[in-house]
């Protein structure tokens, strides 16, 4: 049984278009990912949405979504057990 | 019934769409971008599918610009009130719907725009493009046209005109809603700036959405502000696509019924739906050429409409005819008053007869026993 990743990294996206298309780009390189709406504090202006994926990935996730142009305001980790 | 009105919108719709708007309904219509509740997600995910699946069938190669709009006419006015200014000049074809003149012609009265047209009708892929040369001035901001007109089986050839536009640095603007889903389309390599499409004719969708994809580097000012579902704190409109264009909530079950629209025609092949309605346009052409007085405009371009006239009796009458025998077209200028002109139709317009995926040469012969009693 694969264990589930207790710590995530979050990309904080902005828009749920552009959140959806990290997902999907995650996706595609076989990076678990999904969407999620960010917390107060974790987005500038209000309302924002990004997309979680295991922490162990961090560096292939960065790379994955840098090659699709997808701009992430900021990264910030996540306690998996608590999300 | 016998339904030869698909120009103005497609009917029946494929089974496939018509359950998976009622599974929306009824499963999970929630407002996409508005939260992140599995209603609202769920939802989310089906309307990026089909931003996707558009952006595959229409060759933009970017998801995130496909814009959903009303319709087309509100996507053409986005396209066309978001960029033109003050003074410019445009190019038009002979044969543009209402839904490029009228907002043409308020920017004429509102900003002085000059709106000029070029013509399409028996002038080869060449000639058009020597025309648009010529026509060309220094403060030409658009070329405008539509991909194939209403009223008849003419398409325009848009690769040597998007090269044309891309050359000197024109904007190449496209009214796609007589040719998504009938024709094959691809905005990269035709150079397309914006195309403008519905979801309720050709690609059998239901009524309530439109389209507008834009190309890279075209990004219009806003017609329409409001609610975006992120970035609430500020009160511009978010700087991206597609979010930036769609205000207020999205028209899901139209998308979805989308959706499953695109995946109709990829069953289906778009080369074997083209066939079928030059198919049936011969079967009928040949069918009214049997009927003494009848003219049909376009003979020779063969498609998916047909525009004829009877001898004796006007447009509206004929279609009037054809109603109490339970079939379905339409009769008068079908809001392409310039493309009538263009064609030469006389006072009234023509009668116009569309084809779909699901009409047969039988329902042609009921159509055209109908006319033998007039």
């Amino acid at each position: 049984m694969i264990p589930k990743p207790t710590t995530l990294c979050v990309a904080a996206i902005g828009s749920m278009t552009m959140a959806m298309k990290a997902q999907h780009v995650l996706q595609g390189r076989g990076i678990a990912a999904r969407v999620l709406a960010l917390s107060p504090g974790e987005s500038r202006y209000g309302c924002a949405y990004g997309v979680a994926f295991p922490h162990a990935v961090e560096e292939a996730a960065k790379a994955a979504l840098a090659a699709a142009h997808i701009t992430a305001s900021q990264y910030f980790t996540k306690d998996a057990n608590r999300f | 019934m016998i339904y030869l009105d698909n120009a103005a919108t497609t009917f029946p719709k494929p089974v496939c769409v018509t359950a998976e708007v009622q599974k929306c309904l009824c499963e999970y219509c929630g407002n996409p971008g508005r939260g992140a509740h599995p209603l609202a997600m769920a939802c989310a995910e089906r309307i990026y599918e089909c931003r996707a699946a558009l952006s595959d069938f229409l060759g933009l190669g970017a998801p995130e610009r496909i814009l959903f709009t009303h319709n087309t006419t509100y996507a053409l006015n986005l396209a066309l009130k978001g960029f033109l200014g003050q003074g410019d000049h445009v190019l038009i074809s002979e044969l543009e719907h209402n839904a490029v003149r009228r907002p043409l012609h308020a920017l004429q009265q509102r900003l002085g725009l000059c709106v000029e047209s070029f013509p399409v009708l028996h002038r080869s892929r060449t000639q058009i493009v020597e025309d648009l040369a010529r026509l060309r001035r220094s403060n030409t901001a658009a070329v405008i046209c539509t991909h194939a007109s209403n009223i008849c089986s003419v398409s325009l050839p848009l690769a040597p005109i998007g090269a044309f536009c891309r050359k000197h640095g024109i904007r190449f603007i496209v009214d796609a809603a007589q040719s998504a889903g009938h024709l094959p389309i691809d905005m990269r390599a035709m150079r397309i700036d914006a195309l403008a499409a519905p979801a309720h004719k050709a690609l059998f969708g239901i009524q309530g959405a439109g389209v507008l994809a834009l190309g890279e580097n075209f990004m219009p000012n806003t017609i329409i502000e409001g609610g975006s579902g992120h970035n609430s704190l500020l009160p511009d409109m978010p700087s991206q696509a597609p979010e930036r264009f769609e205000a207020g909530t999205l028209p899901t079950p139209s998308i979805v019924a989308l959706a499953q629209g695109l995946k109709f025609i990829a069953r289906q092949g778009l080369e074997f739906i083209h066939e079928q309605e030059r198919c049936l346009f011969f079967a009928l052409r040949e069918r009214l050429e049997a009927l003494a007085g009848i003219t049909i405009y376009e003979r020779e371009r063969p498609g998916s409409v047909l525009l004829f006239n009877h001898g004796k009796l006007p447009p509206n009458a004929v279609a009037e005819h054809l109603g109490q025998h339970d079939i379905c077209v339409r009769a008068g200028y079908h809001c392409a008053p310039l493309a009538h002109a263009a064609l030469g139709t006389p006072e009234g317009g023509a009668v116009r007869v569309s084809f779909g995926p699901f009409n047969t040469v039988q329902e042609l012969d009921t159509l055209f026993f109908a006319l033998r009693e007039l």
